[in-house]
């Protein structure tokens, strides 16, 4: 186990490694202005661009650029190119936003693709189960700012039954919170539920023609103590990874688009708009974060899969 | 035939190691310092349990699989280190039958293509290839017609008569068949024993026949091997072997084989105990000693060598059955014994009568 | 003579396909009785399985037809509702997979399997249940750390005899065991084998064996049905069967394996050809096609009739005395009439 996490730990420096080096590279080769300008405002001296210069590199090689860019993250001393802010700043005040939103939707749409995927499996040839199949194609197939912005419209504009848009922290008034994010939560669990039920219709169909399930049957349990002991348990294995990597996709600003349509200032939305500004630091930051979570989710998807199903032991990983 | 000349197989010391999976475990030793020969035109049956080592074995002889330590010799000329380009010429001359036909076969490309495909990749021509085929179709007893067939249309007995027939196109010398008959129902299975046996007396083919069918080993073989836990414990003619079995294993396995006799089966002694150790960890000594009801201190601790008897058997144990007096006065430490097994041989105390 | 266990009477099953209606058993009916042991032999495709899973009422599916009759005691299989059939299964009947590594839940612990079984028909706390599963466990030849293994860490050998434990956990009146030990090694395979024999003298149950193996049938089988496209062929106890076959095909069956054959080189009495399709009518005996004595009255379907003898039955129409004369002169056909000889 303690091995298993040390080489983890590792690889996780090695990705983000990685992406940090790709993303620097990548706005260094598309024109971005001079960022030194930029951060030293309309009013600049000379002195003052040559000293921000200096501090961060601009006039040394990209090796040292990287470098001070690198210590800057993590000392969070670092500032957006565009405004000045400080990036951590923004992050820390983006991050309730968005977890708030990916906690909520990955319960969402997991408990609702479980319900669908397992109905659909278990009505299979029935027109409900092709019904409930069609439902899934048409999640699959809406685009979240278009579902978005249709609930705003009507659910929230036209009918006054939600809030439009924005965001109340859980610990001021966790009724509003919860309030505020019911049609974000929906949004971005669509298209969810669509892709998810159907891997786990066939997975259920899968697992319903093993020989287990018929033992289980001629054991005389009931159908329903079938499904959920010997169908589900062992269904539900191959979604859990892909569970955990849309989980932390939306935990690092992946849900982009949802934050946006409902203004929801997480930190999705943050990038979106920093990357609008060719705005370096702040889309740094965001994708190293990003990549961050997605390399812990996939450590607790592979201790959870060695939970789910005993032929996987951790030694092993 | 069996026995004339010089060997066309001869394997030495053959060792095959499997990298375990889990980190700071052993590497398993699925086949441990094997040796034996196999002549043209002969038939060696190699029997034993799962895992015992016995297809590995048999795909190292092929060079499927790259042998840890040892040396096989093919026609006389040392084949263990060759690299793939000197080894193809070779290839043409030993062939492989698998035990699922329908595994075995592209299922997208029709049985005609699959049996020309080794002639074409030896250069033969488009025409050439496709009279040939013809011709080893109707010697598997398959129609011409059956050249435009995909696999799926054809029964597992036909599936395995295009197996066999794709194994003969470069016309081998050596064919390993590995479980050929065991995915067959009994009556197609007699077919296809019944085919093989006909193609070996035509073509003068030598088989390593792997199997786990005891009865189907001894219906084709002249000589069988008997593996367990990826050492051989006994080998001897077929007659002598399943007549008068020299190893407590091989006893124990012929006594468990279930007979087709309702009389002879009620009439069967209890089975052996025990099951076939985890190759990882074998036991020390006779690998056999935890089930041997003849095991004594001795097993626990030396490993017996491969000892000759007079006639032509070759048993690793240190109290054999079915061994008479001067059978054992004759016995010596066979060449073919690992090299880590003792130098004792059986003594006349020790001889379970 | 007590009344059977299990009777069943002109079991039809058939499926349907792309290509129409697959009938995979055809007037089925066969007795099994306290503490016997009746095997259906046959081929892959005979129906033999199609056979036990309709019983157990496993087949059971939109596409599935059955007919005939099936009786457990004063139940009739085949028209109970799926919710009475389910308290049968496991109680008075229970089954013996093929493969046991596929028919246990990878993710369950062994013993929880067997508890399982138990706490599904009767009111049983767990740790009750807990405790008469571990002594079911060892009493057939478990272990005691198999109960909190996962299948995976058990040996072929020990997974089947955990599946014996499960089937035994309500104490069965019926077992139906599908392939018992083809997936097992041979020494293992006679374990197993000695254990089913014990099994049937310690608890008296009626086993209906289903294989494809005449060794096994041998070694466990006190009366046989063989089995040829979905139709009994020939049914009588095991001496009768195997030392004086009837139907051509028990020839072609008892001759096409190698054990009986004798050394190096004699030819397997192989049976030509392959099963019939099962899609349209019958055109007369089934195994007309593949059959060496075909005459006249082949053409019309011959009833399964006992005409050597009482108990012994066959589907031919070849006279008794006919057919006594082509095994003489046809070779090896069946067992030489003999005792126990090495």
């Amino acid at each position: 186990m303690l091995s298993f996490l040390v080489r983890r730990l590792a690889a996780m420096v090695l990705v983000l490694f990685a992406i940090s080096v790709l993303t620097f590279s990548i706005f260094n080769v598309i024109p971005n202005g001079e960022p030194e300008n930029r951060m030293a405002g309309r009013t600049q001296t000379p002195a003052q661009v040559e000293a921000i210069r200096r501090e961060w590199g601009f006039d040394r090689g990209m090796v040292v650029q990287y470098a001070t860019t690198m210590r800057k993250v993590f000392t969070g001393d670092l500032i957006s190119y565009y405004n000045g802010s400080r990036v951590g700043e923004e992050i820390l005040r983006g991050l309730p936003r968005t977890f708030s939103l990916a906690v909520g939707a990955a319960l969402l749409w997991m408990a609702l693709a479980v319900a669908l995927g397992l109905y659909s499996a278990v009505r299979s040839g029935r027109l409900s189960g092709w019904l409930t199949g069609a439902l899934a194609v048409i999640g699959i197939s809406m685009p979240v700012f278009w579902v978005g912005a249709l609930m705003n419209h009507y659910l929230g504009f036209e009918a006054g039954l939600f809030p439009n848009g924005g965001y109340v922290p859980l610990t001021e008034d966790p009724l509003a919170w919860a309030h505020h994010l019911i049609l974000p939560w929906t949004a971005l669990s669509i298209l969810f539920i669509g892709v998810y039920s159907r891997v786990l219709r066939s997975s259920v169909m899968d697992t319903m023609s093993e020989d287990y399930v018929r033992t289980a049957r001629a054991k005389g349990l009931s159908e329903g103590r079938v499904l959920v002991r010997h169908v589900l348990r062992n269904s539900l294995i191959p979604i859990v990874s892909l569970w955990g990597l849309d989980f932390g996709a939306v935990l690092g600003g992946g849900a982009i688009l949802t934050e946006t349509v409902f203004d929801l200032q997480g930190v999705g939305q943050y990038a979106a708009e920093s990357i609008d500004q060719l705005d370096v630091p702040p889309v740094l930051a965001v994708t190293m974060l990003g990549a961050f979570f997605i390399v812990v989710l996939n450590t607790v998807v592979d201790v959870l899969y060695a939970v789910l199903d005993p032929r996987i032991r951790i030694g092993r990983l | 035939m069996p026995g004339t000349g010089a060997p066309l197989v001869e394997v030495a010391h053959l060792q095959h190691s499997f990298r375990s999976s889990g980190r700071g475990r052993p590497a398993v030793r699925a086949v441990d310092d094997v040796s034996f020969s196999l002549g043209a035109g002969e038939t060696l049956g190699l029997v034993g349990e799962s895992g015992c080592g016995k297809s590995t074995l048999a795909r190292s002889v092929l060079r499927l699989l790259e042998p840890s330590a040892g040396t096989i010799r093919f026609a006389g000329r040392d084949i263990t280190a060759l690299g793939a380009r000197a080894l193809r010429p070779l290839r043409r001359e030993m062939q492989m039958v698998f035990q699922d036909p329908t595994g075995a076969l592209n299922p997208r490309r029709r049985v005609g293509s699959i049996v020309s495909a080794p002639m074409r990749w030896q250069g033969a021509g488009r025409f050439a290839a496709e009279q040939w085929t013809r011709e080893l179709l109707v010697r598997v007893e398959l129609a011409p017609e059956h050249a435009g067939r995909f696999p799926h249309e054809l029964s597992g007995g036909q599936r395995q008569r295009v197996g066999i027939a794709r194994a003969l196109a470069l016309e081998p010398r050596l064919v390993v068949l590995d479980e050929p008959v065991s995915a067959l129902d009994v009556s197609v299975q007699a077919q296809i024993v019944n085919l093989l046996e006909d193609l070996q007396r035509d073509l003068g083919l030598a088989y390593l026949f792997v199997a786990h069918d005891l009865d189907v080993v001894r219906h084709v073989s002249d000589r069988v091997a008997v593996m367990y836990a990826g050492k051989i414990v006994e080998l001897a003619p077929a007659a002598a072997l399943y007549e008068r079995p020299v190893h407590p294993y091989t006893a124990a396995l012929l006594a468990a084989a279930p007979v087709p006799d309702p009389r002879r089966a009620r009439a069967r002694p209890r089975p052996v105990g025990g099951e076939h150790p985890d190759p990882s960890a074998p036991p020390p000594g006779c690998r056999f000693h935890p089930r041997c009801p003849a095991a004594t201190a001795i097993c626990r601790t030396e490993e017996p060598p491969l000892t000759e008897y007079p006639g032509g058997r070759l048993a690793a144990c240190h109290h054999p059955l079915a061994v008479g007096p001067q059978e054992l006065a004759a016995a010596a430490r066979s060449a073919a014994s690992p090299r880590s097994a003792s130098h004792r041989l059986p003594q006349p105390a020790h001889v379970t009568a | 003579m007590s009344s059977p266990l299990l009777r069943v009477e002109d079991l039809g099953v058939s499926f349907a396909t792309a290509e129409g209606s697959v009938r995979a058993v055809d007037s089925v009916s066969f007795e099994l009785r306290t503490g016997e042991v009746l095997a259906i032999v046959g081929e892959s495709g005979a129906g033999k399985s199609a056979c036990a899973m309709a019983l157990m009422g496993l087949n059971r599916s939109p596409g599935a037809c059955f007919s005939g009759a099936a009786w457990l005691g004063e139940l009739e299989l085949l028209a109970v509702p799926d919710a009475a059939l389910r308290r049968v299964r496991g109680t008075d009947m229970a089954l013996i997979p093929q493969d046991p590594l596929s028919a246990l839940n990878p993710v369950q612990r062994a013993g929880d399997q067997v508890v399982e079984a138990m706490r599904a028909h009767e009111r049983v706390s767990r740790r009750a249940a807990r405790e008469r599963a571990r002594a079911l466990m060892v009493s057939v030849g478990l272990p005691a750390a198999a109960f909190a293994a996962h299948p995976h860490e058990l040996s072929g050998g020990m997974r089947q005899r955990v599946m014996i434990a499960m089937a035994l956990s309500c104490q069965p009146r019926v077992l139906i065991a599908d392939e018992p030990t083809t997936a097992l090694d041979v020494t293992i395979q006679a374990q197993v084998l000695a254990l089913l024999a014990e099994l049937r003298e310690r608890t008296g149950a009626g086993i209906l064996l289903v294989t494809h193996d005449l060794g096994v049938v041998a070694a466990l089988a006190d009366r046989v049905a063989v089995m040829y496209a979905g139709r009994l062929v020939e049914t009588g106890t095991v001496d009768e069967v195997f030392h004086d076959p009837q139907h051509p095909y028990t020839w072609g069956l008892l001759g096409s394996t190698p054990g009986l054959a004798g050394a190096r080189g004699e030819r397997l009495a192989a049976i030509a050809g392959a099963p019939p399709s099962r899609l349209g009518p019958d055109a007369g005996c089934r195994f007309r096609a593949r059959c060496p004595h075909e005459h006249a009255a082949c053409a019309a379907m011959p009833e399964l009739a006992e005409r050597v003898g009482p108990g012994h039955a066959d589907r031919c129409w070849l006279p008794v005395d006919q057919k006594r004369l082509r095994r003489e002169h046809g070779g090896r056909i069946g067992l030489e009439p003999r005792g126990i000889a090495a």
